[in-house]
């Protein structure tokens, strides 16, 4: 009885060695992953973070600026224009 | 040794547990982190999607801001071409108002100048005739003076030659009968009547050819009568020697009424 109790414990034993090993070297995986994919984010929200702040360098606002005031001197030109 | 062993067992069992909660636990992280992921590729891809739009959109900004500025470009260089063609215009205007104002000015300053060559012509005719009828008027009056007066000498010298042809007519009358006549001797006494009669003949025919402006015959009547002076003073052996001045001095009166004849004759044809 004791010899079956030692085996199961045994088998216990080099059971969850087997399985924690696994699971360790899932977590270990899983961990790496999850690293790698933090750093992904983390690089994702940096190219975010520069594709928004280079929307900002691409000088919408100064187009439209410079837009509405050509539009304006080209009115004030057909006036002109129109004058002589 | 069983005790270890089931120590062992626990510990193996609880590592080998916590192993596979933590594996769960890192199974559900790394589902949150790809969910994570996920989203932030799909931010990063909203992102992306955001910036492409906006470069193509500030493309078109730019497209449109360059064709704007081209257009205003155009539209100065229109301006300008407008302009300089008001200007020429207006130049050209100005240009020809300024040589329709000449030539109007001209035309005027001609005709300003024809009118007053006219009216200077119009004056030197004016005087022209003016002098004309002056002079013609001063040639007239001249010539009426000159008329009057040529008639008026005319008819003075005509009177004064009248006038002096009575009286040598009347001078000559007187010698019909010579003062100076001297009887001489009785013996010439006939002689010297026949004398005295040819005498008061060719006085008489003297002084009617005198009266007429015979000369020539005056001058053969005036022979025959300074031959009858000669005569009768030879007859009278130098007693007559008057009637040789008395037939002188008539016929010198004949030859002042021939003279005064021819004079009439000649101013009045």
């Amino acid at each position: 009885m004791e010899k079956f109790i030692n085996i199961g414990l045994i088998v216990v034993i080099i059971a969850s060695i087997f399985g924690g090993r696994y699971y360790y070297s899932q977590n270990s995986n899983l961990e790496s992953s999850i690293e790698n994919t933090q750093k992904k984010i983390e690089r994702l929200r940096k190219e975010i973070t520069a594709t928004k702040s280079k929307v900002n360098t691409l000088g919408i606002r100064q187009l439209n600026n410079e837009k509405s005031r050509l539009e304006k001197q080209q009115e004030q030109l057909k006036k002109q224009l129109e004058s002589i | 040794m069983d005790a270890l062993l089931k120590l062992l067992a626990v510990l193996t069992l609880i590592w080998g547990g916590w192993m596979y909660f933590k594996n769960a636990d890192c199974d559900t992280e790394l589902k949150k982190i790809h969910n994570e992921l996920r989203v932030a590729e799909q931010e990063f891809s909203d992102a992306q999607a955001a910036y492409d739009a906006e470069v193509k959109k500030r493309e078109a900004l730019s497209g449109e801001v360059t064709a704007l500025k081209e257009n205003n470009q155009e539209l100065r260089k229109e301006i300008a071409l407008k302009a300089k063609e008001k200007r020429e215009r207006a130049i050209q205007e100005r240009r020809e108002r300024l040589e329709a104002e000449r030539k109007a000015r001209a035309e005027e300053l001609e005709k300003e100048q024809e009118h007053r060559i006219a009216l200077l012509d119009r004056e030197k005719q004016f005087e022209k005739e003016e002098r004309e009828r002056d002079e013609a008027s001063r040639k007239e009056a001249e010539t009426q003076m000159d008329a009057e007066q040529s008639e008026w000498e005319k008819e003075q010298k005509s009177q004064r030659l009248q006038r002096m042809i009575e009286r040598s007519t009347r001078a000559m009358g007187r010698y019909l009968t010579s003062s100076a006549f001297v009887p001489g001797n009785v013996n010439d006494y006939g002689q010297i009547e026949k004398l005295k009669q040819n005498w008061t003949t060719y006085v008489r025919a003297c002084i009617d050819a005198a009266n007429k402006g015979d000369s020539k015959r005056f001058e053969t009547f005036g022979r025959k009568l300074l031959n009858v002076a000669n005569s009768l003073n030879r007859v009278s052996k130098g007693q007559n020697a008057d009637c040789i001045n008395d037939a002188t001095d008539f016929l010198s009166e004949g030859r002042k009424i021939l003279k005064a004849k021819n004079q009439l004759s000649k101013d009045n044809p």
